[in-house]
């Protein structure tokens, strides 16, 4: 039997999803963080049902995406639980009497319930049960609060008793409020009274630039910390030790050596230089580029479950549209900053085919993502502020022009901003850390070995010479253009698939600064890495992707070369 | 007395008279809880061309101009 898990955008389907199959799928505080159906296990005494997490609908007549995926989820489905938001009920309902329309057994949940008595609100749920004519459960998704009673109810569902013409649809709902809820007060909360701070027309944008702030120096910061203070040492300490007995064991050189331990420097093993898969290939991922990961996604988390993030949609709106965007395209844009995969998957939330595309490839060619920022700032550090400034400062002005090119070359539309600013609420501490855990857990499955797929094939490549020969065919580009060494090709090449293990093997080339700005700013805008250009084959569709493609190498070539002109000119 | 969200001054009250444009951003309006006969409050609007904000039940949205001066409304004096 297939059970749905339907409701409005951000009512909490994933968190309870999350609960009763004991998978975990990403809930966040916002309209769209599920674009696409989920399924798992729900396990009740004696048998298994399949319980699918619909997408978020607000009506059965489909205004966008998500709304489709739903009305032709509710066809296959055999039960519905309708996952209302409590606080909210008469909006809610509208999708509840369409539901109940269909004639599917149902069951309602009405969650955020201790957010509702909170604000105030007393629900009657047994009158509630009677109107409707199927079974009511109150639930609290985040803390777990009556689940097991929902799970015991799922088994009552039955088709619903309440009919209704379509015109009379808002006079039922505001009657059938009018009878079950009673508001004993409702006087403004701190979180209203933030909610129109973080909103302010002036006020707003400086407590969103401070936010960003804070934020980015969380991350450098606390990622500097446990990269250095604590995976560095543990490295040294316990990892060192064992790869050198393992160099010792294969007698310090030959095949097997390279590969595995890689080059020794100054007859040391050196971590970030060696090469190996053993060495480079597992400090790379672990010890250079997690813990950023990790700090990024605490905070976007935090962000997230705030209900931070349309604000800022909301602030950066009137920049978004010059270049062909709306506001809530800073959600795919943050997201990216972490790992570009998650981030165009998010591109999904925007309506238009134009919006998805300009979003998308200014994702891919301007935003790097935290693995890259990692290296790229490490490989930066002895380059000062001109290098970093030099990089970003780059990007940044690349992400402005290309959007705005973008924006009137580009068929289509971009429509307004309409979003729904969720309740700002308190992280739920246990299932935020689940989530950053489960981030950690897919950067670490997604990465890793593509880093050590990259690690084996440098070498084996530098084995048999092809990178050396396409060096040869490629120099007049590599050398003339861009001015670096010949050998920054193989960086290029590995770029492809990994763009942490090609940043790291411009380390070992002794580059300038100029060269570090050009090799830095080529290597994030020339090409995406493989799992990215898999999910905007899937997003964009071949034409569009090819599209995107012919623009990354465009501007590669361009800025590349332009960049390596301009920084002699200004003799770096 | 009638005007449109774009018109009203932050903080007004105001009730919902009718929604003018296609059908679908009525629908996608409905369902952000803005229908007529419903009540809102003009929050804030952001500088430079930027979204407006209202609030109905409680509940805060942000609206393009474009929206907002599709939606009219007829003040609410109390």
């Amino acid at each position: 039997m297939r059970v749905l898990l339907m409701g409005n955008p951000n009512v909490g389907k994933s968190a309870l999803f999350s609960r009763l199959t004991g998978t975990h799928v990403v809930a966040a505080n916002y309209s769209g963080t599920t674009m696409e159906f989920t399924r798992g296990k729900l396990k009740l005494p004696g048998k298994t049902l399949e319980l699918i997490d619909v997408p978020g609908a607000n009506t059965l007549d489909p205004t966008n995406k998500a709304e489709e995926v739903a009305v032709k989820m509710v066809a296959e489905g055999d039960l519905i639980v309708n996952v209302v938001d409590a606080t909210n009920l008469e909006r809610n309902l509208k999708l509840t009497l369409q539901l109940l329309q269909t004639g599917k057994p149902m069951l309602v949940v009405l969650n955020m319930w201790d957010e509702a008595l909170e604000h105030g609100m007393d629900i009657d749920v047994a009158a509630l049960e009677q109107r409707l004519g199927v079974p009511v459960a109150t639930t609290c998704a985040l803390s777990g609060e009556g689940i097991k009673t929902l799970a015991g109810k799922i088994e009552q569902a039955r088709p619903g008793s309440v009919r209704f013409d379509d015109e009379d649809l808002w006079s039922v709902i505001g009657d059938i409020v009018e009878q079950v809820q009673k508001i004993r007060h409702r006087h403004p909360s701190v979180g209203q009274a933030l909610s129109h701070a973080t909103v302010h027309p002036v006020i707003g944008p400086f407590i969103g630039v401070l936010f960003l702030f804070l934020s980015f120096a969380f991350v450098a910061y606390v990622g500097d910390w446990l990269h250095e203070e604590v995976l560095e040492e543990l490295f040294e300490f316990i990892w060192l030790p064992v790869t050198e007995w393992i160099s010792a064991f294969l007698g310090g050189t030959g095949f097997m050596h390279s590969v595995l331990i890689g080059e020794l420097i100054e007859g040391e093993i050196d971590f970030e230089l060696s090469f190996g898969l053993l060495t480079t290939g597992l400090f790379i991922p672990i010890a250079v580029v997690l813990p950023f990961v990790f700090c990024f996604y605490f905070v976007l988390s935090v962000l997230e479950d705030v209900g931070y993030l349309p604000r800022l949609g909301v602030l950066v709106d009137t920049i978004m549209h010059r270049l062909g965007l709306h506001g809530l395209s800073i959600v795919p844009m943050m997201l990216g900053l972490g790992c570009n995969v998650p981030g165009a998957m998010a591109g999904r939330i925007l309506e238009t085919r134009k919006e998805r595309f300009i979003a998308m490839t200014l994702l891919s060619i301007c935003v790097p993502c935290m693995a890259q920022l990692a290296m790229v700032a490490g490989l930066l550090g002895p380059a000062g502020v001109v290098g970093f400034g030099g990089v970003f400062g780059t990007l940044f002005v690349l992400w402005i022009v290309l959007g705005v090119l973008m924006k009137r070359f580009i068929k289509g539309e971009t429509p307004e901003i309409l979003v729904d600013m969720p309740p700002y609420r308190l992280p739920y501490w246990k299932g935020l850390f689940k989530k950053v855990y489960m981030r950690m857990r897919g950067f670490i499955k997604e990465a890793l070995p593509y880093v050590l797929l990259g690690v084996l094939i440098v070498n084996f490549l530098y084995a048999l010479g092809v990178i050396q020969f396409i060096g040869h065919v490629f120099a007049p580009v590599v050398t003339t253009l861009f001015g670096l060494p010949q050998e920054a090709i193989g960086a290029l090449v590995v770029g492809f698939l990994r763009k942490d293990v090609a940043v790291g093997m411009l380390a070992p080339l002794g580059l300038n600064v100029r060269q570090l700005i050009v090799a830095s700013v080529v290597l994030v805008v020339y090409f995406p890495c493989v799992a990215t250009f898999v999910v905007l084959f899937k997003e964009l569709g071949i034409k569009d992707l090819f599209k995107a493609t012919l623009l990354m190498v465009v501007v590669a070539l361009l800025l590349g070369g332009g960049l390596n002109l301009l920084l002699r000119v200004v003799g770096l | 007395m009638e005007k449109t969200v774009l018109d009203m001054k932050n903080g007004e009250k105001a009730e919902v008279a009718a929604i003018e444009g296609g059908c679908m951003l009525g629908m996608r309006l409905e369902a952000l809880g803005i229908r007529s006969g419903k009540q809102v409050t003009r929050i804030s609007r952001q500088l430079l061309g930027g979204p407006v904000i209202v609030a109905i039940d409680g509940r805060q949205t942000a609206l393009g101009r474009g929206t907002a001066s599709k939606i009219r409304v007829v003040p609410l004096h109390c």
